[in-house]
């Protein structure tokens, strides 16, 4: 086992941290910075509850090790409110009624984050299409979808 | 209900905010001071005697604080709703009955740690071999699951109505066949979770993702010796239940963790744990017959369940019942015969799910409606409408009801949101098929003895600066009920949401409220929350009318006032009125307690429409589901957004129970227990096009005319997708899930025919 | 999980020197997607991890000398933006496109897809059928290897100790040339293959067919061509007898296991009506020279 020193930037902070090798971005997040709002639902990169920004592109916090963050920028469900002031597509989900038990929801949202953000004005099917590798069991998607479509015909800045 | 009322409105959740943030803490995001983590040591093996245990490796290793084995038990060491026959621990001479059971576990301080202590833990074992399907175990001289149940009978129900013989005697066309179901998993996103620990008093603290704290507690009562009045169970947000939490899953074995060692435990399965561990809807073979007379009328109806129940019994005698309840569907049928067995075996548990036994017989009964209605040369819907249950009858069934019928008006509804059927292009190999099916799906309405438990308590406070405190034991699962009992609460007392707060799933702090199933909860403890919000309401009525000097009657409560409703301007701020209450000393908390009559047998019913359209290449056997429409019953609409949320997600389910979901198994073991294995569906695997639609015929009993609505669109919506199918390729359809290969496979064999 | 040590080269020959040092006990870490869940499963243990996620000698697309060249580190979102791609290897992007669900792409690599040797690797087939072939560099140089060649079965490639794959070569497509890639899941996103297939056909002046090449997933050890139907289509006419019968050669020279995700039987069906539909795709007269679509 090997520990490893690294410097990343979390929701715009920054943290100087020991690792071990075998540390997932997740547990590091979730165990060590706190952040339990990126939620671990297989650890195996099948259900996308853990969705992040890494450097902006989403991926799963779960297959990717701690010890490759260094130097980048990670952003989680709770660095994208500014102060009490939620992040449209937060606001959206509520008004859609697209969180029901809530636990797929960070992940729904952040990987919404990057897709608004590479692309403005997404058909419903670019949003299906972006959101394939985030299981949700509870809604059938549709108010999701209905959530972000609205942020996206609304041109809020995200 | 007031003009303007918030009840009807899509008011946003009350628990939104927190999940929309990631500030919600479900039991896995849980921190206490010396938390230490729980690992459980399975059996690998679905049967097997287990010879011995030798943990000295584990105990041995640093950082590991207790393993424990079965003889550490206190308590009889068993638990289960039904019969409490399911060990907490296997012993050593005794056998396993399935993978999920559990042998050992183990409590240290880092969840990496248990995990490798969890390895080190040896068990012998003498392997058996195990009986994996119904028929096996139901032959003669099979080996008995559990001894006390012959024939591995874990139920068995009937019903008769009529005369079966003569009805088919009449009968001018008799269709019959074979459906086969498999085993559906809940796979809620969040696994089994939690925390416990025992305080300086010796009382038992468990804190975890479950549906029934109030059967959780009298399993640990069961199983550990514990006190009852020593056991709190707190229900934490669950991330995801569907019914696979019904049953108590980890929380005997967290509570026997953290009293053994002494110490705060978390336990989180992981997800192939998960998946193995809790039971899922029972794999099916249902054995139909329909005999009617050539204009359509039916006459008899002849049906035989077998389900596979798994190890064991739990929810099956429920569950297996109302499989064979729900064959008739909501038709009137004068001859019936029905029967229905729950099987032991050690195959992956069974239990509640979503719809509880009613799709599979849903099933059955709309693929062979189907069938009839090619015999006899009627349109399907046709045929249905002739044998709906009318506005006057009860159904001849072990379901009866008291709530008012609406087929007809469902059927128009339904007929109007499908529109004109679409046709394929032209030259293209896709075919278009269409389905429109029914159902009478049940809430529960406290009024089935077989079930019992049918008292429901919510309480009730008004604090002294006019803020309101629901304690309701029911528990919220994603399906809405904190936020259906907060308007209720702002409804009656003309206060903003933002004045209620309800506190849920507590065995300490909220009054008996039961399980949270059956759909029951808008109709259980919204019922016995309005009775506590009318005691409190008069106390603050009559406190007001001596205040303003204005006679009770004409007083209401509007915009956070009670104020005269011929004389608005007359009027006392609800906080002042509050304030004023607690100064008098009047009584501001109430609890309500809801039961049904006591001499009535009943279900609540949800009638339901489902329609679909799915286009199938006959080249390539593609399925694509171009509209599903989902159009129900709900007596009241309480809140739109939650109420077509709930249908939306049911309805999806419906489509992998259709056409991808199987948690398969083999020699036992389960072969799919990963979310890339075992497929449910993506957001690109939704209809194209969706409707969800309510229609509202006030429930007499039901909370503002509300009924329960919360499984209802997973009941006819799988075989509505299977008969479209069908309808599109012309041949019929008797298993699912149903994929390409298999419709390129139907294709092939009725071209041989 | 064991635990094991992780190093990151900086540079292939550092690589390489780091790998002859971990007397096979190392493994190369890119994407992680498949390694990850190997090792929480236990069934990969490697002491040392090497990351060669941002080896820059593995991270190019270039056209040079005739070939495409795709370095082994290049992700699959990488392949789907890459124009380079969509233009000589369309087939190639719609693999990419086919695999699993964004956050995955975003990680996996072309590499690592190739070397876990699953006989359902998305990408495979698509490269077969362009008679891809595997750029690998290790103790003893650099060596070239055809594709097909690499592949031994489930699992098992032709890599010898301390060697890596570095680049994938796809030789430029002649003009006229058309490909098609698709794929059969249990759902339409996130799906492990229940069958798929990639082919590529030109078609010569007197309009008979001049080259097929037909690649199959998931109905064999590995991924496979389909080589009797290749045959059966030379020089011969697009007419419909045709594609029937070579879609049918397809479906009889697979070799399909009955697993969870279907059964042998059913693969069999599946194979003879993609592989149908994708040569009269691919022999229509009209319609796009990309894509394909999903099932």
């Amino acid at each position: 086992m090997s520990t490893h020193q690294l410097t990343l930037t979390v929701n715009g902070e920054q943290h100087h941290l020991q690792v071990d090798a075998q540390r997932s971005l997740l547990d590091l997040l979730r165990e060590e910075l706190g952040l339990t709002g990126t939620k671990k639902g297989c650890n195996a990169g099948d259900c996308g509850a853990c969705t992040v920004l890494m450097d902006g592109a989403p991926v799963n916090a779960c297959l990717v090790l701690a010890v490759q963050t260094g130097g980048r920028e990670i952003t989680t469900i709770e660095g994208i409110a500014s102060g009490d002031k939620l992040h449209p597509l937060q606001e959206a989900f509520i008004e859609h009624g697209a969180a029901q038990c809530g636990f797929c929801t960070p992940g729904v949202i952040m990987n919404s984050i990057a897709l608004l953000r590479e692309t403005r004005q997404p058909t419903r099917a670019e949003i299906q299409e972006a959101l394939s590798g985030n299981l949700c069991r509870c809604t059938g998607y549709f108010q999701i979808i209905d959530a972000i479509a609205a942020v996206a015909a609304s041109g809020e800045p995200v | 209900m007031a003009i303007g009322s918030i009840v009807g409105k899509g008011v946003a959740r009350v628990d939104a905010r927190g999940k929309v943030t990631g500030q919600t803490k479900y039991a896995g995001d849980m921190r206490l001071p010396n938390m230490h983590h729980g690992k459980l040591v399975f059996s690998p093996h679905p049967r097997a005697r287990v010879l011995a245990i030798d943990c000295s490796a584990a105990v041995a290793m640093a950082g590991v604080k207790r393993v424990i084995t079965a003889r550490d038990l206190t308590g009889s060491g068993r638990y289960g709703y039904d019969v409490a026959h399911r060990p907490v621990l296997v012993a050593e001479g005794e056998e396993t009955r399935y993978i999920g059971d559990v042998v050992a576990m183990v409590v240290a301080v880092s969840e990496e740690l248990a995990s490798r202590a969890a390895q080190a833990v040896v068990v012998r074992y003498e392997v058996l071999p195990p009986l994996t399907s119904p028929r096996q175990a139901m032959a003669e001289g099979a080996y008995l699951v559990h001894a006390d149940a012959p024939g591995n009978r874990c139920c068995k129900r009937e019903f008769s109505h009529g005369d079966v013989v003569a009805g088919f005697a009449r009968s001018e066309v008799v269709v019959e066949h074979t459906y086969k179901t498999p085993r559906q998993e809940q796979a809620f996103l969040e696994t089994e979770s939690g925390v416990a620990y025992q305080d300086e008093a010796g009382v038992v603290h468990v804190l975890s993702s479950l549906q029934d704290p109030y059967g959780v507690a009298e399993d640990i009562h069961l199983a550990l010796a514990i006190p009852k009045s020593r056991i709190h169970i707190k229900g934490t947000p669950v991330g995801g239940g569907f019914g696979g939490k019904l049953n108590t899953t980890i929380q005997v074995h967290l509570a026997a963790m953290a009293c053994l060692a002494g110490v705060p435990v978390m336990l989180v399965l992981d997800r192939e744990e998960s998946f193995i561990f809790h039971a899922k809807r029972h794999p099916t073979e249902i054995r139909l017959k329909l005999g009617a007379k050539r204009d359509g009328t039916i006459l008899a109806m002849e049906g035989e369940v077998i389900s596979d129940a798994g190890p064991y019994s739990g929810r099956s005698p429920e569950v297996v019942g109302l499989t064979m309840s729900a064959l008739l569907g909501p038709y009137r049928i004068a001859n019936v015969a029905t029967r229905a067995q729950g099987i032991y075996t050690n195959n992956l548990d069974s239990g509640a799910f979503r719809g509880f036994g009613a799709p599979q017989a849903a099933i059955a009964r709309e693929g062979l409606l189907d069938k009839l209605a090619r015999e006899l040369g009627l349109e399907p819907l046709e045929l249905r409408r002739r044998n709906f249950l009318q506005p006057d009858s009860r159904p001849a069934s072990p379901m009866l009801g008291d709530s008012p019928v609406s087929l007809e008006a469902l059927a128009e509804k339904i007929i109007a949101r499908m529109g004109p059927k679409p046709e394929p292009a032209v030259g293209s190999s896709k075919r278009i098929g269409r389905s429109i099916c029914f159902d009478m799906p049940v809430f529960d309405v406290g009024a089935i003895p077989t079930l019992g438990k049918s008292g429901v308590g919510a309480t009730v406070e008004v604090h002294s600066d006019g803020g309101v405190s629901v304690y309701a034991g029911g528990t919220e699962l994603g399906q809405g009920i904190t936020t259906v009992l907060a308007q209720f609460a702002a409804d009656q007392f003309g206060l903003p949401m933002e004045a209620i707060r309800v506190e849920m799933s507590d065995n300490w702090t909220c009054p008996r409220a039961g399980r949270t199933s059956a759909s029951r909860l808008t109709f259980g403890l919204g019922n016995a929350l309005l009775l506590a919000i009318e005691a409190v309401r008069q106390t603050l009525l009559t406190r007001a009318a001596t205040t303003l000097g204005i006679a009770r009657e004409e007083l209401r409560f509007v915009a956070g006032q009670v104020q005269s409703c011929s004389a608005p301007e007359r009027a006392i701020a609800f906080a002042e009125l509050a304030q004023l209450c607690w100064d008098k000393g009047d009584n501001l908390r109430e609890e309500g307690w809801f039961r049904a009559a006591e001499d009535r047998y009943m279900y609540g019913h949800t009638f339901m429409a489902a329609g679909a359209d799915v286009a199938v290449d006959l080249a390539t056997g593609e399925i694509e589901v171009l509209k599903l429409a989902n159009v129900l019953d709900m007596g009241k609409v309480l809140n739109p957004v939650m109420a077509y949320g709930q249908i939306y997600g049911g309805a999806v389910q419906a489509l992998g129970y259709a056409l991808m979901e199987n948690m398969v198994t083999k020699d036992g073991l389960a072969k799919t227990p990963s979310f890339a294995e075992y497929a449910i569906p993506t957001a690109v695997d939704i209809p194209f096009e969706f409707v969800a639609e309510g229609i509202e015929t006030p429930y007499p009993t039901g909370p503002f005319g509300a009924k329960g609505i919360g499984e209802a669109a997973l009941n006819c919506t799988t075989p509505t997708l299977l008969n479209a199918i069908a309808d599109a390729i012309g041949v019929e359809l008797d298993a699912i899930p149903v994929a390409q290969e298999h419709i390129l496979a139907a294709i092939h064999q009725q071209k041989r025919i | 999980m064991i635990p094991f040590d992780y190093l990151k080269p900086a540079t292939l020959e550092d690589l390489l020197e780091g790998l002859r040092s971990a007397n096979g006990e190392g493994a190369l870490l890119a994407g992680g997607t498949d390694l990850h869940v190997k090792m929480r499963l236990g069934l990969k243990s490697p002491r040392l991890l090497f990351d060669i996620s941002e080896l820059a000698a593995a991270r190019n697309i270039v056209e040079a000398e005739g070939s495409l060249r795709i370095g082994a580190c290049v992700t699959m979102s990488e392949l789907m933006a890459s124009p380079l791609v969509a233009r000589l290897a369309p087939s190639l992007a719609e693999a990419a496109r086919s695999m699993s669900c964004r956050q995955i792409r975003n990680r996996a690599t072309l590499g690592g897809n190739i070397v876990t040797a699953s006989p359902a690797a998305d990408s495979v087939p698509a490269l077969l059928a362009a008679d891809a072939r595997a750029l690998i560099v290790g103790p003893g140089g650099l060596r070239e290897l055809a594709l097909a060649e690499l592949l031994l079965g489930p699992g098992r490639t032709a890599l010898g100790p301390g060697e890596v794959l570095l680049e994938v070569l796809l030789p430029l497509p002649e003009a006229g040339h058309r490909s098609l890639y698709f794929k059969v899941g249990r759902r339409r996103a996130q799906a492990i293959s229940v069958i798929s297939l990639a082919g590529g056909l030109s078609l010569a002046a007197d309009g008979r067919i001049g080259s097929a090449r037909i690649a199959l997933g998931a109905v064999a050890p590995t991924v496979m061509r389909a080589r009797q139907a290749e045959r059966f289509l030379e020089g011969e006419l697009p007419s419909a007898v045709n594609l029937a019968a070579a879609a049918a050669l397809a479906g009889e020279e697979c070799s399909p296991i009955t697993d969870v995700r279907a059964s042998g039987a059913g693969r069999r069906l599946l194979v003879e009506a993609w592989t149908h539909r994708l040569l009269q795709q691919l022999c229509a007269t009209s319609g796009d020279d990309a894509g394909g679509n999903r099932p």
